[in-house]
């Protein structure tokens, strides 16, 4: 009994002793990242020493360097850029999407494969042509060392949290913490801070002008809707459909946006997503419309339609039933962010077409494709694209 | 399999002379493999550093040279390739010595080193703190505080019941490691599927890709402390492999050293898995190869299994760091390679199997 004793008491201090081990390890990895980093800036710019002159915003400096300049990052880090920018890597498809739509010429490579369909990849040969380099953004696909044979300049992360976890690994090459996607009112703001980054501030004001177009033209339609009027919209995910994500959530703020009542009503929603929920459940809402998106395709589409168990609800009753368009990249989360801007003329569509009679679709697609996703959409890609995605009737 | 390992053991005893001869130069021949391929590693990576340069750039940190090289190299030697080589020698060499104490501790040539848990708590443990925290720092503590808080609760379990030791421990570890097997099931649910789920499924499969110099020392530390307590030890591993009674009855102290064991393998194996993530296969067959070379005896095998498993993880590491522009994942590659491997020195081997 004595030696169980003495071996549990072992036991225990060596796990405390190499827990202290880990804590006492952690913190001096921290303190070390941050005394590299400084050192970092002051070899390489003699202009600022004191960072805590720096203000939030991007501050040129005024040296005989003009090559760079100091900017501080959504992290709060102070870095040192080049001023022009020729390349730059992603570590997330959300930064890498709006490099695409900003600068396509100064993106490296995807962060990941975009969409297509049967050889119809919505993109020039120069851009699909990119390779695909992974990133780090919940799938940890990327490989430093592709990152840095490929000498971007600077490198963007939207996770604010990893970032020094990456500036580690990259070295000299600065890594810029910028928050692309918050909700939709700071979608202006993050785009104009990305043109200002990367050097093409006409381009980004071109993007905030038709992302702002269509919000006008959202909040006009909205104020001919009442209340009483609004449709309910079951968003459905997964492989059977029984899956969702409820009003509020960052990935459903399309449907809230555009005036559309989100069925899924849940309290509490911190961390969650793709909720499973109960077929009862959905027969229980009757939804007027359902919209179908991430990780779900044509074959659930045809599934929902030719259930009899789905046949049940109103949306399939009046065949208002719609596949989110997904080329080159969703039009409606998977992922949530400037991808979503061509999206908003599609949905309030889908859900008021009525009010939107005056709507041209199609030309506005065709603009933004053209704009931003630098490709001439023609008239028979667009059919392609929104194939099962529109009330055709 | 207890009776050939004895028998065996037995026999080594007898005519040690044989053994003795060869066992040497099996080690030494696999500790100058693993120094070659130390250093070969460094050659190899997506960004092209010459084997010249690196010897340049490892000499300019003892001399001064001037660098004729970009900055960006030194980040690629070492910050980039010096702690995944070295963290997949330890982490390799750690959870095949693991497994080869376990094997020996139950007597069972199936047992790897997560009979007790331990995988399943750090998995859980990483789990949790992807859903709540997301920090690197954070869920490298968390998978090794859960890993270690699940042997001691199987342990604690194990203790409080009457009957044959070594088959309680088993029973109360499976009992443990299911549970939280449902557990991480359960944090998985609740994860956000956009990044939280993929990021736990990805640490699940195990990955080098995002170690520090300064995680690695603490875990090098528990490391090679647990791997140095063990080797001092090993020749008291066959005994118990002889059998409770046997081991008493020859004056051995079988529940202090069994505890000594489990604590040590239990400790190397989560301070591994605390940074790579889930890997398995390697605790389990690196004993098996080991003792295709040398025999049953941990005397021998347990440096040997050791330096195969250094050996093992390094290489696959090496493969899946250069052979695709992406990061393939450790976990994937070390049953893909290792199982046709392994199937096919079965097959060839002149030893019976059990």
């Amino acid at each position: 009994m004595k030696v169980k004793k003495i071996i549990f008491m072992l036991f225990t201090v060596v796990i405390s002793a190499s827990l202290l081990f880990f804590l006492s390890g952690c913190k001096g990895a921290q303190t070390t990242t941050v005394t590299n980093t400084t050192t970092k800036i002051s070899t390489q710019t003699t202009t600022i020493t004191d960072i805590s002159t720096l203000t939030e915003t991007i501050t040129e400096t005024v040296s005989g360097q003009p090559s760079t300049r100091t900017i501080v990052d959504d992290a709060g880090r102070s870095l040192v850029i080049p001023t022009t920018i020729n390349k730059v890597l992603c570590c997330g498809p959300v930064e890498c999407i709006l490099t695409y739509m900003l600068a396509p010429e100064k993106l490296g490579g995807w962060c990941f494969l975009p969409n297509s369909t049967e050889g119809a990849d919505y993109f020039d040969t120069q851009y699909a042509d990119l390779p695909v380099v992974g990133g780090w953004y919940g799938k940890s696909t990327g490989n430093y060392e592709t990152f840095i044979s490929l000498e971007p300049d600077i490198i963007l992360a939207s996770d604010a949290a990893t970032v020094e976890e990456r500036q580690q690994f990259f070295g000299s090459i600065p890594v810029v913490s910028i928050n692309v996607f918050d909700n939709y009112n700071t979608m202006p703001e993050s785009i104009l801070k990305m043109g200002d980054l990367l050097g093409v501030e006409e381009q980004a004001q071109k993007l905030v002008d038709f992302y702002e177009e269509s919000v006008d033209y959202v909040t006009s339609v909205l104020t001919n809707v009442s209340e009483e009027d609004k449709v309910t919209v079951y968003y459905a995910e997964g492989d059977g459909g029984l899956s969702t994500d409820p009003s509020g959530s960052q990935h459903t703020e399309l449907i809230d946006f555009c005036g559309g009542l989100n069925v899924a009503v849940v309290d509490d929603q911190t961390g969650f997503g793709m909720t499973s929920v109960s077929m009862e459940q959905i027969l229980l809402w009757n939804p007027d419309i359902i919209i179908i998106g991430r990780a779900a395709d044509a074959t659930l589409y045809n599934q929902i339609l030719s259930d009899p168990i789905w046949a049940n609800l109103q949306a399939v009753k009046d065949g208002r039933v719609y596949l989110r368009p997904n080329n080159p990249f969703s039009w409606f989360d998977g992922p949530a962010g400037m991808n979503e801007i061509v999206g908003i003329y599609w949905m309030i569509q889908t859900l008021y077409p009525e009010q939107c009679a005056d709507l041209d679709l199609k030309a506005k697609v065709q603009e933004f494709y053209l704009d931003f996703y630098h490709y001439n959409l023609t008239d028979a890609d667009y059919e392609a694209l929104m194939a099962n995605t529109i009330n055709t009737a | 399999m207890t009776t050939q390992i004895e028998t065996k053991c037995a026999d080594n005893i007898k005519k040690p002379v044989s053994f003795w001869k060869k066992t040497p130069t099996v080690t030494l021949i696999l500790f100058i493999s693993l120094i070659l391929l130390f250093i070969i590693s460094f050659w190899l990576g997506r960004y092209g550093v010459s084997p010249a340069q690196v010897i340049q750039i490892f000499l300019s940190k003892i001399f001064p040279i001037t660098p004729t090289w970009p900055d960006i190299m030194e980040t690629v030697i070492f910050d980039i390739r010096l702690p995944r080589i070295l963290a997949a020698i330890l982490i390799g060499a750690a959870l095949a010595t693991a497994g080869t104490s376990f094997q020996g501790l139950f007597r069972n040539p199936l047992v790897s080193p997560q009979i007790l848990g331990v995988t399943s708590g750090a998995g859980f443990g990483a789990a949790m703190a992807i859903v709540i925290s997301g920090n690197p720092a954070i869920i490298q503590i968390s998978a090794f505080g859960v890993a270690i808080a699940a042997v001691a609760i199987s342990w604690l379990i194990s203790s409080r019941v009457r009957g044959n030791p070594t088959l309680t421990l088993v029973l109360a570890g499976m009992a443990i490691g299911a549970l939280f097997s449902a557990l991480t099931s359960l944090m998985q649910y609740m994860a956000d599927p956009e990044d939280e789920l993929p990021e736990i499924v990805f640490w699940l499969m195990g990955s080098l890709n995002s170690i520090y110099m300064k995680d690695l020392i603490p875990v090098a530390i528990i490391i090679i402390v647990g791997i140095t307590v063990l080797m001092l030890i090993r020749w008291r591993i066959n005994v118990l492999s002889m059998g409770e009674e046997e081991a008493k009855a020859l004056g051995v102290n079988t529940t202090q050293l069994r505890a000594i064991i489990i604590v040590c393998a239990s400790l190397i194996t989560a301070a591994a898995v605390s940074i790579s993530g889930m890997i398995g296969w390697v605790g389990l067959v690196m004993p098996h190869i080991g003792r295709m070379l040398v025999g049953p005896c941990n005397k021998k095998l347990l440096p040997v299994s050791a330096l195969l498993g250094g050996i093992y993880m390094l290489l696959i590491d090496n493969i899946c760091r250069t052979a695709l522009s992406v990061e393939i994942p450790i976990g994937i590659l070390t049953a893909i390679v290792g199982v046709p491997f392994f199937l096919y020195l079965i097959r060839r081997g002149k030893q019976g199997w059990v």
